[in-house]
């Protein structure tokens, strides 16, 4: 278990995590773009705030759910039948790496019992992916406004889930996750906008970052 | 015996799995509720839910619940496969594209996702944590079974203990899940449930071995794929273990995984070699020694009618042909 209160840093966190939990067959390389630093710390920043007594094994289900979410994000989205064999082999691995940590996930927590904590998370990530379809499928067509609203619930999910959880005050820190977690991110779901209508959505963006600057 | 004869005597419990499914993959997202219903409407044979329904009737009647569990299991199934087509690069499955095919890679990934959180939240209504506990361990070791899976592909150095492991992992194992979590839906008592959850191991192995033969004696339009297939995407499994002990043929593979993408390579004669030889034949008797074992655990199971409905799948599932 990676202990939450004891570990200061998140990149010593993040370390210990991809050592301990990686199938050994698995590159450490393919963690690269997952589970990102600033993920890590909301996590715990807002879990030891909760003053949950199950923080530990809550911190380690989530970091095991964001990677297992994120790195399904990685897997090219399109389907190409003749795609180069050592892309092919990567994006098996991703697609199995992400369902080896979310049944890690729910391992965890249904072996320490947690299980009304199981199912609260289950919903939102069952959300999540509601929303990338919605993302991926282009459901509101030019309505930028509505997509990026989607793809900061798709990056905050987790975080939200665990600020509903624990009844934490999220006004003061909302508009921080967001700007660190969508908007300084190098979100791929950003990206899928952006491709679609370059001028658009960087006006789009604009505008949320100013809606979320002014409720700080 | 064929399977529809056990559906026959549990068609009305069938039936409520089916539209359990039906409702619980019913997305407000329409595009997840059209790639769910693209993977239910390609079919399956169900096993995993009536051996959950089966079980259940060790036990007292609890059945809102079994039929919970029984779709649980199905969809864990069902999220297996649309992933494994975007592994293994599927286009086709059961004669129909695959989502990732009729869609996309991403479309399959996240439905699968979804299912997955769909069906612990289907879960909700268990208090008992020993469900959570057997489907949870059942689905960590799908996941490692397969990374493995890919690790040993193309690797002819393996041995019986690997292909036994993986073959548990991959298949047994959720076969054995659904006895015994049907048995534990239905309170059935723990000497009852420990057998039924062999007897779903065994049942799992001897199915997987049998998947594995049929994959070399069976026909392309049976199997809706090239004869060998997984000889040629590089899996050993039994019968090729049993084959590679005559020299000839293990240099043979061995030249065609290390040269697999030479054009001139070809492994159709091993193939047909291995179809004929004695390979399969000893791999059959590993199968039946499996349904033996499993033969062996119902007799010492309560007598109750439902004991001869899981001998009768037992044969039914030695014998198949497809």
């Amino acid at each position: 278990m990676i202990k939450l209160i004891n570990l200061e840093n998140t990149e010593d966190i993040r370390h210990k995590f991809i050592t301990k939990y990686k199938h050994s067959h698995i590159s450490a390389s393919l963690y690269d773009e997952v589970l990102s630093n600033k993920q890590i710390s909301w996590f715990k920043r807002l879990l030891i705030e909760a003053e949950t007594p199950s923080a530990n094994q809550i911190f380690n289900a989530l970091l095991h759910m964001q990677t297992s979410l994120d790195i399904h994000d990685l897997v090219d989205l399109k389907t190409n039948e003749n795609m180069a064999e050592d892309r092919s082999q990567t994006n098996q691995l991703q697609v199995l790496v992400g369902d080896f940590h979310s049944s890690y996930f729910y391992r965890l927590l249904s072996q320490q019992n947690l299980l009304e904590e199981l199912y609260h998370f289950i919903e939102k990530i069952k959300e999540i992916n509601d929303l990338k379809m919605s993302v991926l499928h282009n459901y509101e067509g030019h309505d930028m406004e509505i997509q990026l609203k989607h793809i900061e619930k798709i990056h905050i999910g987790l975080i939200e889930a665990i600020i509903s959880l624990y009844n934490l005050p999220e006004k003061e820190v909302k508009s921080k996750i967001i700007d660190e977690l969508v908007y300084q991110s190098d979100s791929c779901w950003i990206k899928i906008l952006t491709d679609r209508d370059h001028l658009l959505s960087h006006r789009m963006i604009s505008l949320r970052k100013q809606h979320w600057s002014l409720t700080k | 015996m064929k399977l529809a004869t056990a559906f026959k005597y549990m068609n009305k419990d069938i039936q409520q799995v089916e539209k359990q499914i039906k409702r619980v993959t019913k997305a407000e997202n329409t595009m997840i509720q059209s790639a769910s219903n693209h993977l239910l409407t390609a079919g399956g044979k169900r096993i995993r839910p009536i051996f959950v329904l089966i079980s259940s009737k060790f036990g007292s009647d609890n059945q809102n619940k079994i039929i919970d569990v029984a779709v649980a299991l199905e969809l864990i199934h069902m999220a297996s496969l649309v992933h494994d087509d975007v592994i293994d690069h599927a286009m086709v499955r059961r004669g129909k594209p695959t989502v990732n095919k009729q869609w996309d890679n991403g479309t399959a990934v996240y439905t699968g996702d979804y299912i997955f959180a769909r069906t612990l939240e289907l879960l909700k209504s268990f208090d008992d944590n020993r469900i959570h506990s057997v489907l949870s361990n059942t689905i960590h070791q799908l996941c490692i079974g397969e990374i493995e899976q890919i690790r040993d592909k193309f690797e002819i150095n393996q041995n019986y203990f690997t292909y036994f492991r993986r073959i548990k992992r991959k298949t047994a194992l959720l076969i054995a899940s659904s006895t015994q979590m049907g048995a534990i839906a239905a309170n059935v008592d723990p000497s009852t449930e420990k057998l039924l959850k062999l007897y779903g191991y065994y049942i799992g192995m001897s199915y997987q071995i049998i998947d594995d033969i049929l994959d070399f004696t069976s026909t392309e339009k049976e199997l809706g794929k090239p004869v060998g297939s997984d000889l040629l995407n590089g899996h050993i499994t039994l019968p090729t273990l049993f084959a590679i002990e005559d020299k000839k043929v293990y240099h043979a593979i061995q030249d065609y995984f290390n040269n697999k993408d030479h054009p001139s390579m070809n492994i159709n004669e091993v193939i047909l070699h291995i179809k004929e030889s004695d390979a399969i034949e000893r791999a059959y008797q590993i199968s039946q020694k499996f349904l033996e074992k499993a033969f062996n655990t119902v007799n010492q199971l309560p007598d109750i009618e439902e004991k001869r409905l899981l001998t009768d799948i037992a044969h039914y599932l030695g014998e198949r042909k497809f």
